[in-house]
């Protein structure tokens, strides 16, 4: 039973106690719940509480239980490195492990970084074969997409471009994943209020 | 050889898709590339989308999407007749001052544009 002094945060997002009672025991046992102590002040803080890992390529990285499904976009990008070259018979290139993991090193952080700083668990993207070895990213839902292209060379730029379906547009690059604030407050953004 | 007509607003062009560029039931957004100095199109005015599709290696495994030369030219894209000898409805798009594949926008764009005439997805 849980304490009057609790509350309770699944997926970063709080729930009502009548909500709490409406999920099943089994279920509140789980560790994509997660329990903090309410202050008077102050909101409650979502625990560190990396209990799975992401692997690809050379990386092993930690990750908190309710951002698991990035796992399954890992998998599901793997066919990228199936492409040989010529994969269109119009002489498309194949690709680089190492972009490829630069690409998944960035989503994972990205994915982090909103979850652990901004308590928003971003909607999944989906990584996809780009032009001449570089690599594709789509955050897709029903109110917006995003494409973003994330290219060969390490000194390129990555290039992004999305709309919504309220006619808005938005546009930009950045040269280091360490400067992606612009692209992170768009997804962010879109995930908690539509903007 | 045949002569260098001037493509009109309101025609078609026709684009081959590999079935390659599908994945998830979707078009790929790297389908639209320039291949040497330009993207290879055919003009509706010369070739219907099986004219087009016939051109492919392997016509099977290919499919045909069309693109208004007008939503082209919004883009800021040069489109063109460019007529080769085995293929009058030869045309080619480019870049304005880039190339296409190396325009994240302007591919977004014209995956919203493109139309499927003859669907490989």
């Amino acid at each position: 039973m849980i304490q009057s002094n609790v509350s309770v945060l699944a997926y970063g997002h709080n729930i009502s106690r009548s909500q709490f009672k409406s999920i099943p025991e089994w279920q509140t046992s789980h560790p994509k719940f997660e329990f903090v102590t309410s202050s008077k002040r102050g909101k409650p803080k979502i625990m560190d509480y990396d209990n799975e890992r992401v692997e690809f390529g050379t990386k092993n990285i930690p990750i908190p239980f309710a951002l698991n499904r990035l796992k399954g976009v890992v998998e599901k990008s793997r066919h990228i490195l199936e492409l040989e070259d010529n994969w269109d018979d119009e002489e498309a290139e194949s690709y680089s492990e190492n972009v490829w993991e630069n690409v998944l090193t960035f989503v994972v952080n990205l994915h982090l970084t909103a979850f652990k700083v901004f308590i928003v668990e971003l909607d999944y993207p989906k990584i996809y074969p780009g032009p001449n070895g570089s690599i594709d990213i789509t955050w897709k839902a029903d109110t917006y997409e995003v494409l973003v292209n994330f290219p060969v060379n390490e000194t390129d730029e990555i290039t992004y471009y999305g709309e919504d379906n309220r006619s808005s547009k938005f546009k930009g690059s950045f040269k280091s994943t360490a400067s992606c604030n612009s692209l992170l407050m768009i997804l962010i953004g879109m995930k908690k209020c539509g903007m | 050889m045949w002569d260098v007509e001037n493509l009109p607003d309101e025609d078609a062009v026709f684009y081959r898709v590999h079935k390659n560029y599908c994945m998830d039931g979707e078009l790929n957004y790297s389908v639209f590339r320039e291949i040497g100095d330009a993207m290879s199109v055919d003009w509706s005015k010369y070739s219907t989308p099986i004219d087009s599709v016939s051109r492919a290696n392997r016509p099977e495994h290919n499919g045909i999407i069309s693109l208004i030369v007008m939503d082209l030219r919004l883009l800021k894209l040069a489109v063109y007749h460019s007529p080769s000898d085995n293929n009058r409805s030869h045309s080619s798009v480019k870049g304005n001052d880039k190339p296409i594949q190396n325009d994240t926008e302007v591919r977004f764009k014209l995956k919203k544009l493109a139309k499927w005439e003859i669907p490989i997805c």
